[in-house]
This record gives C-alpha cells, sequence and structure tokens, in this order.
C-alpha cells in the first residue's frame, strides 16, 4: 500500500493514491458515492453494502451504551495520566486504520459468500483488527 | 438473470471525462476480462468503458479494486472527470452512447463543469478512545462517580448504572464531536469549492467529510489539515486521502426517461 506519511503531525497521515494502493479509506467513497444511473443494472453488491452499514455503530442504543460503559471502565486512568504517549506509540495503524479495516475486512467476507456476521462477531472483530491480515488482493 | 440478449458482453462503465491527455490507461478491467479499457466518444465527452461478460452480476472485492484504479490513473490524465458509482453496466455500446452520451447531454456537461479541475479530498478524523474516555471522565464528575461504583460492584447489580453511565458517555463523546468537528471545518471548509459531512458516524469518528477542491489547493490543503491535527493533538487521528476522483461530488441520480427494465434486472 502507498502510504505516504507528509505533513508535520504525528497523528495525521496524508496518502496520495494510485493504482494499486488499499481501499481502506475510500472503500465508501466507491461504494456509497458517485453517478448513478437509474435503470441500468449495478452489479450485485448487496451483501457488500449491507455489511458497511452494519460496521456502523448505531449510536443510541442500550447495547451501544453497555459497550460505553464497558470501555470507560476498563480505562486504566492512573496509567493515563502517567503514560499517555505510550498508548500512542502505535499511531496510525491502531487507531483510524484499525477502525476502517474492519470495514474492508467485512467486504472480503461477503466477497466469499460468508454472509453477515451476527453483532457478537462484530464485537469480537473489532478487537483483533490489529492483528488481523493486512493483504488486500 | 435474462437470457433475452443474444450477444455475451455487456459494457461497464467508469466514468465520463473530458480532456483526456495521454491517452488511456493500460489497467485491468473491472471483471478482469482481459480486455482493456477503452473510450465512447460523445459530442463533447468521452465515457470510459470496458468489456464485462455478459453474465456478470457478482463482482469480487478485487473488482472495487480495479474501477477505482482506472478512475484514479484517469484523474492525472483529465481536465474533468464524472466518476460512476461502482457496478453500473450498458447492455452495449450503442445504448450507452443513445441513452446516457445523447441523452442526458445537458446533465452531464453541467457535472463536467462542475468538476473541471477540481478533485475530492476525503478527510477522516477519530478520537483516540482511551484519551478522550480519559478527558471525559476528568471533565465530568458523574461519570467518574458512576464510573467508580459499577467497578466496584458486580456487573449484575449494575445494569441500569451501567446503561446510564454509557449515555452520559455517548452524550459528552457526541458533544466533544460537534465541537470539534466544527472547529476543523471552519478551518478546512473555506479552503473548498465544497464539501460534504457523513451523517452517520462511526463509534469513535470525530469528522467524516469529503471536500471539493481546486486542483492547485491540494497542497495547501494538506497543510491546513496538518495544522488542524496539531492542535487536536494526540487524542485524535487524522487521515486524509487526495487527489480522489469528486465521487461526493457528483452523487445524484440520472433517472431514463425510458427505463430499459426488460434489461435491468
Amino acid at each position: 500500500m502507498a502510504v505516504a506519511a507528509r505533513g508535520t503531525s504525528q497523528n495525521y497521515l496524508y496518502r496520495a493514491p494510485g493504482p494499486g494502493s488499499g481501499l481502506v479509506d475510500v472503500l465508501d467513497v466507491i461504494l456509497d458515492k458517485g453517478l448513478v444511473i437509474d435503470a441500468y443494472v449495478r452489479v450485485s453488491l448487496v451483501g457488500i453494502e449491507l455489511l458497511t452499514i452494519d460496521a456502523r455503530i448505531v449510536i443510541a442504543s442500550v447495547d451501544t451504551y453497555l459497550k460505553f460503559a464497558q470501555a470507560v471502565n476498563r480505562l486504566d486512568i492512573a496509567s493515563q495520566e502517567g503514560g499517555l504517549p505510550d498508548l500512542l506509540e502505535g499511531g496510525m495503524e491502531s487507531g483510524a486504520e484499525g477502525k476502517t479495516k474492519g470495514a474492508l475486512d467485512g467486504v472480503k467476507e461477503a466477497v466469499k459468500g460468508n454472509g453477515k456476521p451476527d453483532s457478537d462477531e462484530d464485537e469480537d472483530e473489532e478487537q483483533e483488527q490489529d492483528e488481523g491480515d493486512e493483504s488486500e488482493d | 438473470m435474462h437470457e433475452s440478449r443474444s450477444n455475451s458482453t455487456a459494457t461497464y462503465l467508469y466514468g465520463i471525462a473530458r480532456g483526456l491527455r495521454k491517452g488511456l490507461p493500460a489497467l485491468p478491467a473491472v471483471g478482469d476480462s482481459g480486455t482493456g479499457i477503452r473510450a465512447i466518444e460523445g459530442d463533447s465527452c468521452l465515457a470510459i468503458v470496458s468489456d464485462a461478460p455478459g453474465s456478470f452480476v457478482e463482482a469480487a472485492a478485487g473488482d472495487l479494486q480495479r474501477h477505482s484504479d482506472v478512475l484514479q490513473e484517469l484523474l492525472g490524465r483529465t481536465a474533468a472527470l464524472v466518476p460512476l458509482r461502482f457496478g453500473t453496466v450498458y447492455p452495449d455500446d450503442e445504448t450507452l452512447r443513445r441513452d446516457l452520451l445523447e441523452a442526458r447531454r445537458d446533465e452531464l456537461e453541467a457535472l463536467l463543469q462542475r468538476v473541471e479541475n477540481r478533485v475530492e479530498a476525503r478527510l477522516k478524523a477519530f478520537y483516540v478512545e482511551e484519551s478522550v474516555l480519559a478527558e471525559i471522565v476528568a471533565e465530568q464528575p458523574q461519570i467518574a462517580g458512576l464510573r467508580q461504583r459499577t467497578q466496584a460492584l458486580p456487573a449484575d447489580a449494575t445494569y441500569y448504572d451501567r446503561i446510564r453511565l454509557g449515555e452520559l458517555v455517548a452524550s459528552a463523546l457526541e458533544a466533544k464531536r460537534r465541537r470539534d468537528g466544527q472547529g476543523m471545518l471552519a478551518h478546512l471548509a473555506p479552503m473548498a469549492v465544497d464539501h460534504v459531512v457523513e451523517e452517520e458516524p462511526h463509534e469513535w469518528a470525530l469528522l467524516t467529510a469529503s471536500f471539493l477542491l481546486e486542483r492547485s489547493a491540494v497542497d495547501d490543503f494538506h497543510s491546513a489539515v496538518s495544522s488542524v491535527a496539531d492542535d487536536a493533538e494526540q487524542r485524535v487521528q487524522v487521515r486524509c486521502v487526495a487527489p480522489l476522483p469528486p465521487y461526493s461530488f457528483v452523487s445524484v441520480q440520472l433517472t431514463p426517461s425510458e427505463p430499459e427494465a426488460a434489461w435491468a434486472s
């Protein structure tokens, strides 16, 4: 993947896209945007579209609240105050990329015909993302 | 699938272009048909297409990549490019020429003018979960209190407290998201011709937005994003991809006057 960090900020990743570069950051625009001409066949992608929507978290639900509660409860505030920079050494890879990679993995599953995962699997996937396979087609 | 058409190939459409320089890209086509990328000429624009198998209805992930790659490469070779949404297939070249290039000429012209010499920048900003949660606990005594109570007691005994805690955290996060997101937009939007913000955020998303930029403004835009990321410090991760074909600024639906419903399955 042609990833080029440019800019002064450690927390900013700029990528100039090119052929063969990953879809991680642009998957949603390719699937959801662009000119649509009605009445002409769109290639069958129903499973993929469902999964990209499933990957979004509905903010106002009991499950989400419980998840937020769990997240805030497993925080180690003491070590936070002392060691914030340590948490961030993973930098870009552990943050934004992990979030979007989940959606791409979902697409790969859909393409393989595995159907949509249930919500429990979704949560597991999120926790395991960082160990996930980076390869992209 | 309909078997009514006798020919075995169809025409896959990537985008509408004007001002092509350096020829068409030699890249693999969607459907991996082994044939090249070609152009159908209209009066004042080109439809960029490739052959697709007539029975081609299911796409693989690689096809998304090929669609994206062709448009990305075209972006650097054209003065104006209107990207089609992934998956648009016409029964044949002649139908495409007649029903799109000729019948929708005025609409295509308006879109081409809108995106001429312009590109999209796609921005995604995420909170670093641990940092923003620590911030919220520190700022809100009620959250800190509930957190202590639910940590001290068994999970079964605190179900409603945990829901309340999560609700407060979600609400605090939403308030931060609104404030920080507007702050970022206030810096970046003036540099763009137009922008769109995604309505459905991911869990830790701060801002997901696309900006329509003059080509000449891309470098300055990156500097501005970098500066915004500086201001947000290590509590936020910012990613930006540009220049992209202006997918988010041509998201309109053209409805034909005479739908060919018989072919469109």
